[in-house]
């Protein structure tokens, strides 16, 4: 079981950030040890919830010194163990650092904790008329920080990009407890190595960030949602390629499958729309002028008919918008809550295999009698694959037949010239299958950056590659 | 090192052809110099056509200590291409193939030495559209500007270089070949290796290949400039246009020395009473919505503080005009024949202006002359300052000078260069931007990749002793 902490390394820390915010009862510290990847667990010895960067500064010190673990954590929505303190340690949890510190109206930034919940930080800039794109499934529970450690991406990666995309600047601290500070508001800068990048996607594990500058752009006057059934994928993605060959960019296309609709009507317990279809296909436009969202709508109208859909759904209106998305944002939360047991896949390929990235994945499933469900980004090539256990496998079984599964999936992902994760990040979850794509030589690449960071290995220790 | 080099030209002979190998003075001396105008020649330069020849030079001349440094266009600012400890010169310009256009993804696969407007000139037959295109685009090659992260006037709206590379193959100081990124558009497995290699100034690996992707092209556009009677007034223009929701493809500035500069190297008919010009263009593909985004910005701009004349292009050839008179900016400066030091500066979009004047003032009553032009629409404000290299009072007044920009530029919470690079010329004015912390973690990362410190020597870092604060 757990070694636990030292009492005076315990001491140090409340006298760093107050008794009340060290934690160190198993009641407490239950939520600290596990985020929304199903099956896994690990104890911390204490959670810390810190105020501020000098405070985080002092505990990395402190850590560093006694060569404790540290694993830093967001709002612990990682779907990829990311925040999953494996080694013990502290959980350094930056949940209270959680305000927005500026708009900046005249250079459109914004700074921010990374505390904050992403979908109130895209409310808060959209109050200024500004707009602030990436927007994870997760947006309602995630924070900002935490999808700068994964570069998270959302629907409307397709037209506006990832997090990675809008992130200027970053004060960050160092696992000695130095501070840095990287970028600024500032567009484009090219003054030495771009660390300010490197940062984002790094899961945590070369630093953590206290402060960052998010680029913000305009926001759009108006959007509109369409959703279309399909009686097969393959048409339905060849749909996605017509309407960008048009020189539409919508801001997002996403796709789910049948098993995908059906989950969401049992958890929903409510009949969905269009139930039959082998897909639906949702398209959000947006834009300035009635006039060329208008256009934009009609060519993407006649594009799902020429492709096969049999009926449209058209919302202007919030309310009606958020009725068409109801079904695909509710699959993450609906397979978590329907206690079933089952892997979700982030493979991605380029865009015009996305059809057939599906249709591997259903053989995959077939062959080893797995039940698959796919939902995703039909515009970037993103396919989440869920396998789900079936009820006559048993546990001992799923547990031998999914890496298999897993590793056949990979591999037909890797020679279509995708990749293993687009926006969860390998973490704990995809570290063995690491190497599929990473050869030895990058591996170690890897490893002598993370060195640079972390002479000690303390940062979220066990993730992405085995030190 | 005579005899290393002779070695090293010995064994390469057994895989290089003697047309791959120039030896001779004269040769050589093409590869010795930049956009810069400084000079350093090598002792061999080789002209590898794969990337298993790279392979095999880098190996060689790193197994026997020798440095090397790589080379696109010579088009660079900052002296990055330049073999300042000498050693091999590696030339990217016989790796010119396009390898791959991937239609249905919006893709492309190149070669580093693959030129920018050949690029251009290729996707247009698919309107395809690669929107980094430095001004520099006739001669600089896509690995100039995947090292250099290279800007250009439309970074405004589409970004710059790094936006738009997905991939790279890439080789290691000790000759070991790498691929990074990939064919996808998202991807976060391990840490964002082509984001770092981005911009790395050829110092980490040499790029062997581009996988970018591409965006359809815009069919059209609409060019305005606006004169005003006040420099700083700019930056509200600026804010106006971004306050109406749009967002245009190019913003650029430049002050009363530039525009005059150029009225008189072009004979055009400028007006050289105003402050500064602004000069905006818009793009997209839907006539009315362009016409429509024009004329908001005429009437929000064209009413903004300061403004004493706006005029509308009428035509494309006419746009082409307006734009003329800023990409002749530089070439203006440079014929009036005085020696002359750059500053590639960046600060927060709103502050550019205010640069711009404090700048100005702090060059008021001396010697040398200062222009300031540039990317207003991102914050990017190029300087030139021409001084008489001979005349050593103001070789010292210009130098002063460029510390002083430096440091004002840091002052407005900006950067010492936004698309140019460090290269030689800014690395000595690093610590007035980094700390300690910064810098080393940056040197550490550079001895991961090249334990040696043999590829593109002396580059990025402040030699010893000679920081500026």
């Amino acid at each position: 079981m757990r070694k636990g902490l030292q009492q005076d390394v315990i001491k140090k820390l409340e006298d760093i950030v107050g008794e009340n915010h060290v934690l160190k009862t198993d009641d407490v510290l239950e939520k600290y040890s596990k985020d929304e990847t199903i099956g896994l667990q690990a104890w911390p010895d204490a959670a810390v919830r810190v105020r501020s960067a000098d405070e985080v500064s002092k505990v990395l010190r402190l850590a560093n010194e006694y060569s404790i673990p540290v694993t830093p954590r967001g709002l612990g929505t990682s779907l990829s163990g990311g925040s999953v303190p494996v080694n013990g340690g502290i959980v350094l949890s930056m949940e209270r650092m959680d305000q927005l510190l500026e708009i900046d109206q005249e250079n459109l930034m914004a700074v921010t904790e990374p505390g904050i919940i992403t979908s109130e930080l895209h409310r808060l800039v959209e109050e200024q008329g500004c707009f602030y794109p990436p927007d994870p499934a997760s947006k309602d529970s995630c924070s900002i920080g935490g999808n700068v450690a994964e570069g998270s991406g959302g629907p409307r990666a397709v037209r506006y990009g990832t997090t990675k995309d809008y992130v200027c600047g970053l004060e960050a601290v160092l696992p000695s407890g130095e501070m840095m500070t990287i970028g600024g508001k500032v567009v484009k800068d090219v003054t030495g190595y771009n660390l300010c990048q490197l940062l984002v996607g790094s899961e945590g594990t070369l630093a953590v960030v206290t402060r960052i500058i998010l680029r913000l752009i305009p926001k759009p006057k108006m959007k509109v949602d369409l959703l279309a059934p399909f009686n097969a994928l393959a048409p339905a993605a060849e749909a996605v390629s017509a309407i960008i060959g048009e020189k539409i960019v919508p801001t997002a296309i996403e796709f789910m499958d049948n098993p995908a609709i059906r989950l969401a009507e049992r958890y929903l317990n409510k009949k969905v729309v269009f139930n039959t279809a082998a897909a639906h296909l949702l398209v959000q436009l947006d834009g300035n002028r009635q006039e060329d969202f208008e256009r934009s709508m009609d060519m993407v109208e006649q594009i799902f008919v020429k492709y096969g859909a049999w009926d449209l759904l058209v919302a202007k209106e919030p309310e009606a918008q958020n009725r068409l998305w109801e079904a695909r944002k509710c699959i993450f939360e609906a397979a978590n809550k329907m206690g079933v047991i089952y892997e979700t896949m982030d493979v991605v390929a380029p865009r015009c295999c996305v059809a057939d990235l599906v249709k591997s994945s259903e053989e995959i499933a077939e062959q080893f009698r797995l039940d698959p469900l796919c939902v995703g980004h039909a515009g970037d090539g993103n396919v989440h694959v869920l396998y789900f256990k079936k009820d006559d496998m048993d546990k001992e079984e799923w547990d031998r037949t999914l890496p298999k599964a897993s590793k056949l999936l990979y591999e037909k992902t890797l020679a279509m010239g995708g990749k293993i994760t687009a926006e969860h990040g390998i973490g704990l979850t995809r570290k063995k299958y690491l190497k599929m794509d990473y050869t030895e030589r990058q591996i170690d690449l890897l490893r002598g950056i993370k060195k640079t960071f972390d002479p000690k290995g303390i940062l979220n220790p066990g993730k992405i590659f085995d030190a | 090192m005579k005899e290393k080099i002779e070695q090293l030209i010995k064994h390469c002979r057994e895989f290089l052809k003697d047309e791959q190998i120039v030896t001779d003075k004269e040769g050589m001396s093409h590869y010795c110099y930049d956009a810069t105008e400084m000079r350093f020649m090598p002792d061999v330069v080789f002209l590898p056509y794969s990337t298993e020849e790279i392979s095999r030079i880098m190996k060689l001349a790193y197994d026997n200590d020798i440095p090397l440094t790589p080379q696109g266009g010579r088009t660079g600012l900052s002296g990055g291409a330049l073999p300042v400890e000498g050693g091999v010169l590696l030339s990217l310009l016989r790796m010119n193939k396009i390898v791959e256009i991937d239609e249905k993804n919006m893709q492309v696969v190149v070669e580093p030495g693959v030129v920018s407007a050949d690029l251009q000139e290729t996707l247009k037959k698919y309107n395809l559209f690669f929107p980094p295109d430095p001004s520099s685009t006739i001669e600089s090659t896509l690995g100039g500007n995947v090292a250099e992260n290279a800007g250009y006037t439309r970074a405004v709206k589409y970004g710059v270089t790094r936006d738009y590379i997905i991939g790279l193959e890439a080789v290691l100081p000790n000759g070991d070949v790498i691929n990074v990124g990939g064919r996808t558009v998202k991807n976060v497995t391990g840490y964002d290796l082509v984001a770092l290699l981005i911009g790395s100034e050829g110092t980490l690996a040499v790029v062997t290949k581009i996988i970018a992707k591409l965006l359809p092209k815009p069919v059209l556009r609409r060019t305005c400039i606006f004169y005003l009677d006040d420099l700083v007034a700019a930056a509200d223009l600026v804010v106006s246009v971004f306050g109406c929701g749009i967002v245009p493809c190019a913003i650029e500035f430049m002050d009363n020395t530039s525009i005059k500069c150029v009225a008189d190297y072009l004979s055009a008919d400028l007006r050289k009473d105003a402050a500064a010009m602004v000069l905006i263009e818009v793009d997209g593909s839907n006539q009315s919505a362009v016409d429509e985004e024009v004329r908001l910005v005429m009437e929000t701009a064209g009413k903004a503080k300061g403004v004493i004349e706006s005029k509308l292009a009428a035509s494309d050839e006419e746009a082409d005009r307006l734009w003329r008179i800023r990409r002749e900016t530089l070439p203006a400066l440079k014929a009036l024949g005085k020696d002359h030091l750059e500053a590639d500066v960046v600060v927060p979009r709103y502050q550019l202006p205010l640069l711009a004047r404090s700048i100005q003032e702090s060059g008021a009553g001396k010697k040398v002359n200062i222009a300031t032009y540039g990317h207003s629409g991102d914050g990017n404000l190029h300087v030139t300052i021409q001084y008489r290299k001979r005349n050593f009072a103001e070789t010292e007044e210009a130098y002063e000078l460029l510390g002083e920009i430096y440091r004002r530029t840091i002052g407005m919470g900006g950067k010492l260069t936004g698309e140019h690079g460090v290269g030689l010329t800014a690395k000595n004015y690093m610590s007035i931007q980094m700390g300690a912390t910064e810098i080393e973690l940056m040197k550490r990362i550079k001895k991961a990749f090249d334990p040696k410190g043999l590829l593109n020597p002396q580059k990025i870092f402040p030699d010893e002793g000679m920081t500026e604060t």
